[in-house]
Formats: structure tokens, sequence, C-alpha cells
């Protein structure tokens, strides 16, 4: 049996197999018409490395939801949020306090070889397109390109630079190509974004925009040329040495920074002449959670990726979420899976304009302000409309549920004492002011007889000591940002998020401009751009409900004895409205990685959280700042700012230098 | 036909073990100290912060580093290597930048390879003082003064910091987590030149941290400085060691 089976086996073998291939579609097919070219667009967009509701930052499983660690096209990404990259740069917290090197050795030329052979041989097609269109998708593919190559240029610098389809079978003295140096890899990302700004497509429909466009080009334009320009400027000051900065794969002359900021400039200035304006309305905090709902292609979208049901959309595209499950607290109409596995922290919110919750006394403490309600310290015009968008305090209805969140933290029976006594900054251990005042529970909506009286303990939502650093609020602060206001309860559990991203909208091209602007103004000695980068700012203020902010006219430096280098409190205010308004948007931990300060701010850093306590003595309501519950803190390792090449790249192409301090 | 099913995987089961690794485990080794060229001291660090990287040059012109570290009194030993030809590069103290030793053979006869550095700077005159606390009963009073044997082309100096521990590992990467806290350092984020210093290189300012400690415990006491280099490197002190009373 075992020979006739061998035998047969043999005999298939000869069969003639130069045919070609049934059911394969070919660039002949694909090539030809624009049907088949967005087809074959179709991976490049799935693979596109946006850093949307599946990215995960940090952790098992890390990366783009298409191509991460735990392999290709894996589907099931349920638990982005444990490794989020807002919780790494301060703006919640949650699971990812680890190292902040996000590497799992991405490097995806495979893709960029699929763009390759559509741009090397789409010109044999030429003729089955008006010569509008043929550019609009030649754009396209250049920008899908840039894309890439932006994702790798801002992990390892200097990068190789491959703009042909390499023939597999080459020599492969030819294959293994050195790294290009930094600059020429941002310019390289230049020439294709610039192609593509001047020929993309410019329509502004919801289906246009959920497409490479003259007008996301222009967006990435920005966005990678203020990547640039910045470390241009800024890696100097990290200090790491060693022969791939000799060479010029890590780092770039600061001579260059203008350059790249001017870049930047224009592309801002393109997308605002375009007419792209904030998305706003009459109440703003309900306009304000519109801009990541609803489709806003009338004013703020610019570059958007659709997400949608998991039981209709192939299930490893992962274009679904979990992202309302994983950050609503457990409840009615809320998260039914996990829940809180991201929440807000007090060094975001302290950052919008909101009222005081302590007075500093003489001797440097601070004493608590007694509130009638919790809802005071967000029911009031003292709080931005924009923090109440992002975020959900005590006493704040969701709106798709119609749930009150309740995040009462405890009680004290008296508070004699400081806010520094209740809550010390760098430690979260009961100490004996806690044991002597403080009643806290382990479950959550817990009611306790006291003096017989009936006292409510803790909300329904948070603070718990028993439920672990998952499910219900700790830190007094819920993420508001992106969860989905109109989503029925069966689109709380995970996997059934179909809100879509916002790769790029106005509001960032604001910050995007106000920065560009400042530091520009700043290489120039041009004070009108530096006035200028101030109209973005109160632009975006303005829209947020937020007062606005005048120019300081001789600003201090304050960045030499935060960063070891100088930062004046102009730039800084910049910064800080790009956080304000980018948030939980994955922007920040990127945005203090090109900053070059993570490293100076991150070292055992705890965050704080908004812990609302009833104080029966009293009958009235404090806030305290006390240090992260579950020990979560963070470190930034300098390294971190370039990854290493992946070793088995490496090992495959023996040109590619590796990074210094690898 | 079942028998013989079972005859086959039975066969191709014994013919898997039947195999033997007869390759020899590793047995190379190779020792030596890190030595300040300036006092001709053991270099001064703490375990597990300081490594040496080897690249084995024997069978690769581009072959994956690996790192042996550095032991807190300067020295290094490794005893399970392939038996090769190594390039070898102290690389991540607070020293200034050496040269790789090119072709060191180490064998199972075992080789010794030592290796001058420069040190950035000396932590020296460190003093421990107990003194009466304020919301403690005792407090430790660390003192030092800084001394860079080359001063031009300093790193920037980030700050200075004391190490408590309560085991002999005491240094920047085994100390109490408590007093690694922005409360007890000394933020310098500052050139050398800028740092006053009198005549022989040595700072003229005495640095000092006050922290609070418990009664009855033994502490291991060290203070050291950070630089902004690629690797944000330490230079440490010497260890004192205090008995608080009961």
């Amino acid at each position: 049996m075992i020979l006739a089976v061998a035998a047969l086996l043999g005999f298939t073998a000869c069969n003639k197999m130069n045919l070609e291939p049934k059911g394969m579609i070919d660039e002949g097919l694909l090539f030809n018409s624009e049907y088949g070219v967005k087809k074959y667009f179709t991976l490049l967009y799935s693979d596109m490395p946006i850093e949307d509701l599946t990215y995960k930052y940090a952790g098992d499983g890390k990366g783009y939801v298409n191509d991460r660690s735990a392999g290709w096209h894996t589907g099931n990404v349920w638990e982005p949020q444990k490794g989020y990259g807002s919780t790494i740069a301060a703006e919640t917290t949650g699971r990812g306090n680890e190292d902040m090197g996000g590497q799992w050795g991405y490097w995806p030329y495979g893709r960029i070889r699929d763009v390759n052979v559509f741009i090397n041989n789409f010109p044999n097609y030429k003729d089955n397109f008006t010569e509008t269109r043929y550019n609009e998708l030649l754009a396209e593919a250049r920008f899908i390109r840039a894309f890439y190559y932006f994702a790798l240029a801002k992990r390892y610098g200097g990068v190789p630079i491959v703009d042909v389809a390499q023939d597999p079978a080459a020599d492969i003295e030819t294959l293994q190509l050195s790294r290009s140096t930094e600059y020429d890899s941002w310019m390289f990302i230049h020439d294709d974004l610039k192609f593509a700004m001047e020929n993309g497509a410019s329509g502004r429909s919801a289906d246009d925009l959920s497409r490479g466009t003259r007008w996301s080009a222009a967006a990435l334009m920005a966005k990678a040329m203020l990547w640039a320009g910045c470390v241009a400027k800024y890696n100097q000051y990290t200090g790491i040495t060693g022969p791939a900065t000799d060479a010029g794969l890590m780092g770039m002359d600061p001579s260059v920074a203008r350059e790249f900021f001017q870049y930047a400039y224009d592309a801002c200035k393109m997308i605002s002449d375009g007419g792209f304006s904030l998305h706003t309305g009459a109440d703003k905090e309900k306009a304000y959670t519109e801009i990541f709902i609803a489709d806003c292609s009338a004013d703020e979208d610019i570059f958007v990726k659709h997400l949608g049901d998991s039981k209709v959309v192939n299930w490893n595209s992962g274009l679904y979420s979990s992202y309302d499950s994983m950050t609503l607290p457990l409840g009615t109409g809320l998260a039914q899976n996990v829940g809180c596995a991201i929440q807000g922290v007090w060094e975001m919110v302290d950052l919008y304009e909101h009222p005081a919750i302590a007075t500093e006394n003489a001797d440097g403490t601070h004493s608590p302000i007694y509130f009638d309600r919790l809802e005071d310290f967000w029911d009031t015009p003292e709080m931005e409309p924009r923090c109440r968008a992002n975020f959900f305090f005590s006493g704040m209805t969701e709106p798709a549920s119609g749930t009150v969140i309740d995040l009462q933290s405890g009680l004290y029976k008296e508070f004699p004492g400081t806010c520094e006594d209740a809550a010390p900054e760098d430690s979260n251990g009961e100490n004996e002011y806690h044991q002597a005042h403080r009643i806290r529970a382990a479950q959550p909506g817990t009611y306790q007889e006291i003096g017989g009286v009936r006292y409510k303990v803790n909300g329904t939502h948070g603070y718990a000591t028993g439920t672990g650093d998952e499910g219900y609020i700790y830190t007094g602060i819920g993420v508001r940002k992106y969860t989905n206001y109109n989503a029925p309860a069966e689109q709380r559990a995970l996997h059934t998020s179909q809100q879509g991203w916002k790769v790029f909208r106005y509001g960032e091209i604001l910050a995007d401009w106000a920065e560009a602007a400042y530091e520009l103004g700043l290489e120039t000695g041009n004070n009108a751009l530096k006035a200028e980068a101030f109209e973005h700012v109160n632009e975006l203020r303005a829209r947020a409900g937020a007062h606005p902010h005048e120019m300081v006219q001789n600003p201090a430096d304050i960045g030499t004895e935060l960063y070891g280098f100088e930062v004046d409190e102009n730039l800084q205010y910049i910064r800080d409205e790009r956080k304000r308004e980018l948030c939980i948007e994955n922007q920040g931990e990127w945005d203090q990685r090109r900053w070059r300060i993570a490293h100076s701010i991150y070292e055992n850093k705890w965050v704080h959280t908004l812990s609302g306590y009833y104080v029966i003595s009293e009958g009235k309501y404090i806030y305290l700042n006390e240090a992260n519950p579950h020990g979560r803190t963070l470190t930034f390792n300098k390294l971190n700012y370039y990854e290493p090449i992946p070793g088995g790249e490496i090992n495959k192409n023996p040109n590619l230098v590796r990074n210094d301090g690898y | 036909m079942k028998k013989t099913f079972y005859i086959l995987t039975a066969a191709l089961a014994l013919s898997a073990c039947m195999k033997i690794d007869n390759f020899a485990a590793p047995d190379a080794q190779v020792s030596g100290t890190i030595i300040d060229v300036t006092t001709g001291k053991p270099f001064l660090t703490d375990h597990g912060t300081n490594s040496i990287r080897i690249w084995e040059m024997s069978y690769s012109t581009n072959p994956t580093p690996q790192d042996l570290g550095i032991k807190e009194d300067g020295t290094y030993a490794h005893t399970k290597l392939f038996a090769g030809t190594y390039d070898m590069l102290p690389r991540n103290g607070a020293w200034w930048p050496t040269d790789t030793t090119y072709n060191v053979k180490i064998g199972s006869s075992g080789a010794v390879q030592d290796f001058k550095v420069t040190p950035y700077t000396h932590v020296q005159d460190f003093t421990v003082e107990m003194v009466p606390g304020t919301d403690s009963d005792y407090a430790l009073v660390f003192t030092c003064r800084l001394e860079a044997p080359i001063q031009e082309g300093l790193p920037q100096l980030t700050e200075i910091r004391p190490f408590l521990s309560l085991n002999q590992h005491c240094g920047n990467g085994n100390h109490l987590d408590y007093y690694y806290s922005n409360t007890y350092r000394i933020n310098l984020r500052s050139m050398w030149s800028n740092i006053d210093k009198d005549g022989d290189g040595v700072s003229d300012k005495e640095y000092s941290v006050t922290v609070p400690v418990k009664n009855g415990y033994k502490y291991w006491c060290r203070m050291g400085v950070k630089f902004n280099d690629t690797y944000e490197s330490w230079n440490l002190s010497e260890k004192k060691v205090i008995e608080i009373p009961q």
C-alpha cells in the first residue's frame, strides 16, 4: 500500500507544472482598471502602520493590528488597551508601565515592495486612465509608501531606501542594501509626499477621505517633517555617541532643522487653504465628542480609517476593536468584559482649565477645598468643556447608556491634616493618617453604618480596594475620548466596537502648525511667526471652550532644569496645548520621544488620581491626588529614542549598521 | 496493516532516541579587571550596571554580540564561552570611550584580559554623618565632591544621588527605591565648565543630601553622579556602612 502511494506521488510530480495558474489575478488584470488598483491597494491599507484603537504599544502581542509581535494577520486583538500608548505618556494609566521601548522588530519591506511593484509597473497601463486619474493613483501609492517609511524612520532613523522592485534572483550583494542617512530617509519621505500633495485626489467626501488624498499627504508631511525637524534640533542633547551617530544614521545636523520646520509649516498652510476647519457646535462638550465618532468630513476629518462589525468583516482583518469594553467601567450599559484597562490621571486633567481642589498653606503644605457635591469639580464654567469631553468625572452621565458614573473613593471621618498627610506624592501605602481617619471599601457601591448613620463609602464604578487594577475606575477619572456615545449595549463587549479612527484631523494640523511656526520663528528670529503660532493655539482653545492664551514676550527658559537643554515657556505651552488636544490618540508617547524629553521626565515617575472623598465631620466632599494605588510608575531609557535594527535583518544583511547603544 | 503501522511508528520513535549529542559543553574561560588608570585600582561600579561586550570573530564577520557583566568589585569572569577568538570592549560605564581589544584568544585553559579606563569623574571626599532627624529620630547627611581627570569634553552632568541599601550591594543598580526620588537628588543638568571648582579640578562646592532613616537598621551608603551619555552611566563613591541605634 505504501508503495502504491509512493508510486502515485511519483507520477503526479511528472505532470507539467509550467502553466498560468487559474484563479490567480495577475498584474495585468489589477493595474489596468481603477477597481483593480483599489483591490491591489487593499492589503497595503490593511497593513498600514496606523496607531488606532487596535495599536498596542507595549506588552504581549504589541504592534499594529495586522503586523505585530504575535505574527502577521493573526486577528483577535482584544487587549491593546492593556499596553496602550497613552498609559506611557502620563495621559492615562493602566497596565502599560513597562519600559517604553515598544519594539517588536517592525520591518515592513514586504509591503514596501508591493508599492514599488505598482510604482514601477503602473506606467505600462497609463493608457487605460485619464492623465489626472493616473497621477492621482500614482500619488496615492507614493503616499502609502511614505506612510510606511515614516513608521520606519521614526523608529530607526536612517533606513535602507528601496524605491524599485528588487529582483529576488539578483546577486546577493546588490540586494544587501546599506542604511541611508537619517537626513536622506526623511527627504525620501518628503519627496514622495510632495508628489502626492501636488498630484493626489482632492475630493473631500467621506469616501474620498478614507483613502490617500493630497490632504492626507499634506497631513503626513506636516507630522513627518515636524518629527525630522525636532530630531535635527534636539537629538544632539541625548548625548548618545557611536558609529551610527557618526555616520549620520542617527540624528542630523542641527542646521537642517529649519528646512524641515518650513516643510511642515507649508503643508499645514495647504490644508488650511483647502478649506478644512475645526468641528464645533453650540454645546462645545458634545461637539468635541463628535469629532471622534461622527462623520466630520464637512470640516475636520482629513484621513479616516473605518472599522466595522467583527461578525461581518473578516476576523483576521482586525477591522474592529474592543475599545468601549476595555475602557469604560463594568456596569449596566457600560463595559461587559474587562473594563477600565485605561483610566485618566491627574497629570493630564491638571493641564486643562479646572477649579482648584486645594489651597496652599504658609508652610508650603496644602489643604483640600470643601465642595458641596463631587460634581462641583466639573459642573462649573471653570472646567474646560474639552476636558469633560475627554474624561468622565464622578456624577457625569455616560450618554449611550444613560448611566450616571459614580466614582467616590471613600470616606474620611474627619480631615484634620494636610493633603500631603493623606496623599504623599511618591508613596501609595496606608499610613497612620489613613488608619486614623479614612474608610474605604473592598467592593464598589458599599454602604456602611457609622455612628448610627448609613453612609455611602464608595461609588458603583470605583474606587474599590478589592477589585484589582481593571473593571472599575481607581483614579477617579474615566476615559471618555473615542468611546462611542451611540453604542447599543451589545457593542460594549470584546470585539464589538465599530467606531473608526481619525488618522489625521484638522485639530492635529493646527497643533503641528503652531509648533512648526514657533520653532521656525526661533530658528529665524522671526517674531511674527512666533505670534502666528499662538493664533493657531487660540483657534484650538476657542473650539475647546478654553480661554485664549497670550504669548509671553520675554519667555523664561524652563527646559534647562527639566530636560537639560533650553525650551522656552512659550514652546512648552504650545507642546502642552498639543497634549490637551491630542491626548489618548496615540500621539503623546511619540511626541515625548521626538522632543527627546522622555528620559528626563520619566524615571520612576508616579502618576496620580483625582480621588473624591466625603468628609463626615464637615458634611462635604474633598478631592485628593493620591499616588497610583497599583504602583504604576513610568521610566524611559534613552536608548529607546531609536529602536534596535531587528537582529534577524542584521543576520541576513551585514551591511545594516546597528544603532548606537545596542 | 495496523500492525505494520505500529512497528513503523515504534521504529521511528526508537531511531529518534538513538542519536547522542556528544559535543562538549562550552568551557572556555576569560576573566580580568576593569582598572581605573588614574588610581591603578579597580573601577568603582555596581553589580549588573556595566558590562564588557564581546564578539566571537572565529566564524563570522558580523556576529551577534554578547555582554559579560562586571561585578561590583570591578572584576569580571565567564567560564562557559566557546573557545575562539574574540573582540572585547568595556562599553557602558561612566568612563571615557576605550578602543576595542581585538583578537583575544579564549580557550579552556583560561584567558586573563584587563581593561584600563579613565573615569569621567571620581566621587571623592565621601562622608556619611548621622544627625538628629526632623520627622524621624535620625537622618544621614551624605556629602561628596567631584574630580574630573579629563575636563574637556565631559558629557553633561545630570544629577547626584545618595544610594542606600540594606545589604552590601549598593549603587545605581541596587538600592532602596524609596530614596530614589526627586526629594533626595541634586539636579545638576550642567556641563563641567559651568560647575564651580577650584584649581585642582575638584569641584569646590560640597554636595550634600540629608535623608531620614529608620532606627535599628544597618545601611550601606554610597553617592553617585549620573552623566548624559549614551548609557546614562554613573560614577560611584566608595561604600560606607552605618548602623542606626534602636
